[in-house]
């Protein structure tokens, strides 16, 4: 049986200062009607240029090799004129993106969007095309499909955007769907829910889909067959029971390593070695207010009486979707935002008393690691630049000098003096993180608050900075606060959780507790939408494929 | 079209036996780019012409001759003679000191007043910002020209109020783009991770903001300064410049302007010439810019990683 899609030999290559450079060599599969291909790869493996090739929408600087062969149906698309490949674009291949608010229009209603997509696509009236955009708005479980066409994008939530990019893709009536990395944008529950819309339209459908994305436990849990990338070459393929249960290479080996072990929890601290757990936070009924849009509206509640409290050497997880709040917290801890009412004690200070203002001293106890590594350390100063401010600013005196403590503080970390010349641009983003965990610690701080730093980066990577977070605390009895939406890393690291929801935090007791039998409803949703490495459900699901098979 | 994309895309691919990433060889000596050497070569050629001009040339830019008046170039005269028969060359070559100090001075003076105050006042606090701002405005709404009027009126005539009175004018421009530019620092994540650290606002201005809010106040700078020459020429007009008897290339383009159809070189070579510097120190402001930016400096190819 001839395959729907077969690629052979694929290679794309950039003009570099010194030659070209191959981001992807000789990448060759095949997918049938009705099934799923995962490509999985870290960032800069050339998953993505891979899914655009597909569609000749590769950037204009981009060489492809002339041995390069994608053939879909009976012909070679790379052979094809510009108009056809357009017309082929939407109708027999079809793309959604990961950065929904990015693709679609900001000034035209969505509405507008699919029904011009539509009739480029088919010859009908604009009544027609309006019903239509109605039934596929249905179809992509978009609420009220008769009339969520008049609103525009930014009317929409992040996962509403992404079923409106999928209603686009699907007006063509395409027979390929290539999703890259539809859902890396959007909060674990709404994951969950994109992942079963696109489930469910392969099977109503009989879509053949290309899945890409970093998230390993993502694409296993869509695709029937994976393959894995790594700096533009294939480094495993095959389908995806056999690749998660006994993979071949060292690289997926790995990969698959260091997912698993974010599903077991961190060997526990040591309860402080001194005398009785110090209280390093607490939050009384803290509420934190922002000041609404327009002179006469009304503040926006961000966090709502949240009660908390944290001891040395224990980790907290603070989870929650985007916009629940748990940010801000954060926030108001060390000083960026400021607390309405209720208490925050920091070591036994309280600080509603002072104006909400951290004290020098208390200021070196208590520091914050951001979510973006790419943006939390100015590109103009070297690393060593950076690194001197904690002592310029916070008055550092360390006993052997200035030097010695940010080469040891930058071992701690896992980097080593031969870092202190370079740019952040000259790092990669987990090295960034690392000098950014370093910067924090350089004041032998007692609390560190960590919102969100592993998640813009690879998994393999994760894994090194929750364990090196690990280590300080039993090492050194630091207390974490750590605020994340990803539910494997706070199994891994936390002691407690703590679930936010709208600016309330809803539940908080030990981890285990609340994994294993969360209590509130909202809580439960989120750990139904943890992606999981599971190797049975994909095996079962290529049983199906197998049965499919045969009886084709 | 299509299919000779599609030929120009698949053309220039790496052959197999190559291997991914071509070494540079390194034996190539690193050579200094055009635009660089082109600004610095017209930049120095002015300033010479500033220290020396007046000595080099054997004529005198203030004698007359009346009989040989708006002749185009000649042997006798490279650059023709002006309406009352002066040498423009010559005129040309003494007035470039000046003009490059009116130019310069007030660039330097509109910098110090426009972007040096807001900044300031934007690291010290709202209010102080508001206030300095609600005056930036004000001057903004005043012609410049008019502003730097009532300033050389009140600060009498002369070389040092010329160079106040056009710095005060032109330093709207650097503010806003100062502003512009802090507002976007502030917003940096490198910024917030600096105000846990207990950075005062006036630390973060000078560490964090000013290495990157300078690139843009370069390049301003050089779009300003002939805009200086130009306004200086338009304060002789009106008996205000710096000296009456003195030419500088603003008054020589205002004297010449009413005779373009007679003799159109005497407006072309002085505008000519303040063209190539606007577009000298605009090449050099590019290359100062990446030479202090490490994403591009620190890297020989060149190229903006992220």
């Amino acid at each position: 049986m001839a395959a729907l899609l077969d690629v052979r030999d694929l290679g794309i290559a950039f003009p570099a200062p010194n030659g070209m450079l191959r981001v992807v060599d000789r990448v060759s599969w095949r997918l049938d009607a009705g099934q799923t291909l995962g490509i999985v790869g870290e960032s800069g493996s050339g998953k993505s240029l891979t899914g655009l090739a597909l569609l000749r929408l590769l950037p204009a600087a981009a060489r492809l090799d002339p041995a390069s062969r994608i053939r879909y149906r009976d012909t070679d698309l790379l052979d094809l004129s510009e108009a056809d490949m357009r017309s082929r674009r939407g109708s027999g291949l079809a793309m959604i993106f990961q950065e929904p608010m990015a693709s679609l229009h900001p000034l035209l209603t969505v509405g507008r969007q699919v029904v011009e997509s539509i009739r480029r696509h088919t010859d009908c009236s604009a009544l027609e095309a309006r019903r239509k955009a109605a039934a596929l708005f249905d179809e992509a479980g978009l609420p009220d499909p008769g009339r969520i066409g008049r609103r525009y994008p930014h009317e929409l939530s992040g996962g509403q955007q992404q079923r409106v990019m999928i209603a686009m893709a699907l007006a063509g009536n395409p027979d390929i769907l290539i999703a890259d990395e539809p859902t890396t944008a959007l909060d674990t529950t709404v994951q969950a829910q994109i992942l079963d819309l696109l489930r469910s339209l392969q099977a109503m459908r009989g879509l053949a889909m290309v899945f890409i994305s970093h998230d390993l436990a993502v694409v296993t849990s869509m695709a029937h067959e994976v393959m894995v990338l790594r700096s533009g070459r294939v480094v495993e393929s095959g389908s995806t029971g056999v690749v998660l249960s006994a993979p071949e290479s060292t690289y997926t080996q790995g990969l698959v390593a260091a997912r698993r072990r974010l599903s077991v929890r961190a060997p526990a601290a040591t309860p402080s070695r001194s005398v009785g757990p110090e209280c390093a936070l607490e939050l009384r009924d803290l509420c934190v207010d922002y000041p609404g849009r327009g002179p006469f509206a009304r503040p926006v509640r961000a966090v709502d009486r949240a009660s908390l409290t944290l001891s040395a050497g224990r980790a907290l997880g603070l989870v929650g979707e985007s916009g629940s709040g748990k940010s801000t917290i954060g926030k108001a801890i060390v000083g960026l935002a400021r607390p309405t009412s209720g208490d925050l004690t920091l070591f036994g200070r309280p600080l509603a008393g002072d104006g909400w203002r951290l004290s020098r001293a208390l200021r070196r106890r208590c520091q914050i690691v951001l979510q973006n590594p790419y943006g939390a350390l100015n590109p103009r100063l070297t690393i060593e630049q950076a690194l001197i401010e904690p002592f310029v600013t916070l008055g550092l005196k360390p006993p052997n000098g200035r030097q010695s403590r940010i080469v040891a503080g930058l071992e701690e970390v896992g980097l080593d003096a031969g870092f202190l010349d370079r740019y952040p641009h000259q790092l990669s983003g987990g090295q960034r993180q690392r000098v950014c965990i370093a910067r924090a610690l350089m004041s032998e701080p007692g609390l560190l608050i960590c919102d969100e730093i592993v998640s813009a980066l690879d998994a393999s990577i994760q894994f090194q900075v929750l364990d090196l977070l690990n280590r300080m605390r039993t090492a050194r009895g630091l207390a974490l606060l750590f605020i994340g939406h990803d539910l494997e890393v706070i199994r891994y690291i936390a002691d407690d959780i703590a679930v936010m929801h709208r600016g309330t935090i809803v539940e908080h007791a030990p981890a285990d507790n609340v994994l294993d039998t969360p209590q509130h409803p909202h809580s439960r949703a989120l750990i139904d939408a943890m992606p999981r490495l599971d190797v049975t459900a994909p095996s079962e699901a290529e049983d199906g494929w197998r049965a499919q098979h045969r009886s084709a | 079209m299509s299919t000779h994309d599609q030929e120009a895309t698949r053309s220039g691919y790496p052959g197999p036996g190559r291997p991914t990433i071509e070494q540079g060889s390194g034996g190539r000596a690193r050579r200094l780019p055009f635009s660089l050497l082109f600004g610095l070569a017209i930049v120095t050629l002015f300033v010479l012409a500033a220290l020396f001009g007046p000595m080099l040339d054997g004529q005198d830019p203030f004698s007359q001759d009346l009989l040989n008046r708006n002749q185009g170039p000649s042997p006798a005269h490279w650059a023709g003679t002006d309406n009352f028969g002066r040498d423009v060359l010559s005129r040309l070559l003494y007035g470039a000191r000046l003009t490059l100090i009116v130019g310069a001075g007030g660039v330097i003076c509109a910098l110090i007043v426009g972007a040096g105050l807001s900044l300031t006042a934007l690291a010290i606090g709202p209010w102080l910002a508001a206030a300095v701002f609600g005056f930036i405005d004000f001057i903004r709404a005043l012609p410049g020209v008019l502003l730097a009027l009532i300033l050389i009126v009140a600060l009498g005539a002369g070389l040092s109020s010329v160079v106040i009175a056009l710095g005060i004018a032109f330093s709207p421009f650097f503010a806003y783009i100062a502003r512009a530019a802090w507002r976007r620092e502030m917003a940096a994540d490198y910024v917030t991770a600096a105000r846990t650290l207990g950075a005062s606002r006036l630390r973060i201005l000078y560490r964090h903001a000013m290495p990157n809010i300078g690139g843009a106040l370069i390049t301003l700078a050089a779009v300003i300064l002939p805009r200086c020459i130009v306004t200086e020429s338009v304060l002789s007009f009106l008996g205000l410049g710096v000296s009456p008897d003195t030419p500088t290339w603003g008054r020589m383009i205002a004297d010449a302007v009413p005779l373009v159809e007679r003799a159109p070189h005497a407006v072309l070579v002085p505008v000519f010439c303040l063209s190539l510097l606007t577009l000298a120190l605009a090449l050099l402001g590019n290359h100062v810019r990446a030479a202090v930016d490490p994403l591009r400096a620190g890297d020989p190819s060149g190229r903006q990683r992220w």
